[in-house]
């Protein structure tokens, strides 16, 4: 029972007034940055990350990741009162959100989506709980090879896991190790890619591009639908809550299928996103009458909720055990270790007992917090949605450039978040996933690393790859994944000819 | 926005086969500098183990390859989809092209100011605000950043002559 011991300890350090203050202000601007087009979870915390320079690292942890739960709150708002997504991973909860709130029930549909994003997000918290110290104790013993291994996993289950184009997700994945690779080599200390341009030989800074890809990226592609919000009104009262919560037990079963969709798709880099999907389409082939999804079923609205919420929580697991985050959001969460100083990897849970348990004790309050305030705020938010776009997007965009400045005080970001911006315009309507690509640009150099110390290690023999039989069976997976469109192509077709 | 969203049938700006192709262009192009760049740091193996470019030159040849596969799919297929359609484009340009003036213009005179004309402009000519009510509200933005930035997390941002003449 070490893990409740520490958990109470993290609690004691999570419920400082402080923390509880940071953490109302959190959620509220998650869930703002949930509710408005082009600010994202990934690109709103990136924009805030420089204001927690200052703070201490389990301060600034639970201010971001309490922004991060609002944002998984906030997107459901604008998916079922406008049918807009304001999330990718919201999507879904359009299919029987707005529905829903066409028929005057935009109360329940509201209070299923936070009710259910909330036990996504405890089943989620309660896992790390207990799966974290053990999958950190284990990870202790990795050596480089090791290292290397779940790295490849982790970018070969995008290819796998992923429903576009494999050659796309791979050209995007390989564009951001190359941005990753930019500036001063520091083992060697030579300069590769720069051509001799000043600006260039700090890198490219992954906070940089996550604000142009995302933020700008999103403005534009708005822009181009011409937006006039559309909305129901968002009123909800106690009565409408409480019989909504009277409704939600007789749905356990799917609770529990989204939750575990959700994990699994949070841990492997899957993502809120196509979790939500899966939860949703797991949830109607289960369902007893799946005609009625699509046309304001509740539970179609429950399942995708909770399952982009378990995956959005549980991507926090590989980055606080492994250092590898499993969505753009944890990555960007993992860069704020970095800065605070931290050191991410199992080390953390003997070295930084204190912040681990103080951050997942503040998941558990802020989930409870982001509830509270989600239920009582959800007109105000609703009423922001229809402030005209031509002063929402000249702002955001003003908000975008004053992030990207804040990063390194420096002008030439502000050109590259201008780049990244069309480069994620372009990207998104083409379908070149954007996850892999900030993903291999956080990841790029630690990948490196652990390759090169791999081969120190061998002399220069792959063969480390599969030398012993832990690190052999994660490099199989990860191929198993790389190759698994194939394989999936493969297995339809024989299928074909058999029938 | 206030427009109307645009009516279909579009006249489309540039089809969907062209930007695959342009983009996969775009991607072998950077992987072959990649590669490049990697040749000349050094690719192999040196007297200390793996040179400065041995994993880039991987990583270049291995998005050289993908994007080879993607311009081959986007030659090959037929589809005509409009990737951009004329009125959609001149949405997109509406709020890029000022918003490079408004990065161009942040260097000479700071970010607050930039701002404040940014989003006044903007809110004028696109939103058909009054006056009063553009500026007003491009105002309060700024101050709410000024307060926020400056006073409160003390986290500077790029300032010009206005402020200066103002004593910060």
């Amino acid at each position: 029972m070490d893990e409740v011991n520490a958990l109470f300890q993290g609690f004691a350090v999570a419920m400082s007034p402080v923390n509880i203050g940071l953490m109302f202000l959190g959620i509220v601007l998650g869930i703002l940055i949930g509710v408005l087009p082009g600010l994202g979870g990934a690109n709103g915390v990136a924009i805030l990350l420089p204001l927690t320079f200052s703070m201490t690292p389990v301060s600034g942890i639970i201010l971001l990741s309490c922004i991060y739960w609002g944002a998984l709150f906030g997107g459901a708002i604008t998916s079922i009162l406008f049918n807009i997504p304001g999330e990718p991973w919201s999507v879904a909860t359009t299919f029987d959100g707005y529905p829903m709130a066409q028929q005057g029930q935009a109360g329940q549909a509201l209070t299923a989506a936070f009710t259910s994003s909330f036990i996504g997000a405890l089943v989620a918290v309660l896992m790390i709980t207990f799966l974290a110290p053990v999958v950190a104790k284990f990870a202790l013993k990795f050596g480089p090879p090791e290292f290397f291994a779940v790295q490849l996993l982790t970018f070969c289950s995008f290819v796998g896991m992923t429903k576009g184009a494999p050659w796309k997700t791979l050209a995007a994945m390989f564009l951001g190790f190359s941005l990753a690779a930019v500036g001063l080599d520091n083992v060697t200390g030579q300069l590769r890619l720069t051509f001799g341009f000043e600006p260039m030989m700090k890198g490219f800074d992954f906070l940089i591009a996550v604000i142009g890809l995302f933020g700008i990226g999103e403005i534009l592609l708005t822009m181009e639908e011409g937006l006039a919000f559309k909305g129901k009104d968002g009123k909800i009262n106690s009565k409408v809550v409480l019989e909504t919560w009277k409704k939600l037990p007789r749905y356990w079963l799917t609770y529990v299928r989204s939750s575990v969709v959700g994990c699994w798709m949070g841990i492997t880099p899957g993502g809120a996103t196509p979790a939500s999907f899966m939860g949703y389409g797991i949830a109607k082939r289960f369902s007893k009458n799946p005609g009625n999804f699509g046309k304001g079923d509740i539970e179609g609205v429950l399942a995708p909720e909770t399952a982009a919420h378990a995956a959005g929580t549980a991507a926090l697991l590989p980055m606080l055990t492994l250092g590898i985050p499993g969505s753009p959001t944890a990555a960007v969460l993992l860069g704020g270790l970095l800065v605070w100083g931290l050191q991410p990897g199992p080390l953390l849970f003997v070295e930084q007992k204190d912040f681990v348990w103080g951050l997942i004790a503040s998941m558990y309050l802020g989930n409870v917090v982001g509830l509270i305030v989600v239920l009582l705020t959800v007109p105000w938010f609703a009423a922001i949605l229809r402030i005209p776009f031509s002063i929402i997007a000249p702002v955001i965009l003003v908000i975008c450039a004053v992030g990207a400045y804040t990063v390194h005080s420096s002008m030439f970001d502000v050109w590259l978040m201008m780049g990244f911006g069309v480069m994620g315009y372009v990207f998104k309507k083409l379908d070149y996933p954007l996850a892999p690509l900030v993903l291999a640009l956080v990841l790029g150099d630690m990948a490196e690393n652990a390759f090169r110390q791999s081969l120190l290690g061998s002399s220069g023999s792959m063969l480390v790859f599969v030398s012993n039989p832990l690190v052999a069976s994660i490099t199989a997976l990860a191929l198993l994944m790389l190759f698994w469109p194939l394989i999936g192509a493969v297995l339809k077709r024989m299928k074909r000819d058999a029938a | 926005m206030q427009q109307e969203p645009p009516e279909a049938p579009e006249q489309s700006a540039v089809s969907k086969r062209t930007l695959e192709i342009v983009t996969a262009i775009f991607f072998l192009v950077i992987g072959s500098v990649v590669m490049w760049d990697s040749l000349r740091s050094g690719a192999g193996w040196g007297n200390d183990g793996p040179q400065t470019g041995y994993f880039p030159f991987y990583v270049g040849l291995l998005m050289s390859v993908a994007s080879a596969a993607n311009l081959f799919l986007a030659v090959r297929s037929s589809k005509t989809e409009s990737f951009v359609s004329r009125p959609q484009i001149k949405l997109v340009l509406a709020i890029f092209l000022p918003c490079l003036v408004y990065v161009t213009v942040m260097q000479w005179l700071g970010l607050y100011a930039a701002s404040l004309i940014f989003i006044a402009v903007f809110m004028l000519w696109q939103g058909k605000f009054s006056l009063l009510s553009s500026a007003v509200t491009a105002l309060m933005v700024v101050l709410v950043l000024f307060v926020m930035f400056e006073i409160w997390f003390k986290v500077p941002l790029i300032k010009g002559p206005i402020e200066a003449a103002l004593g910060y």
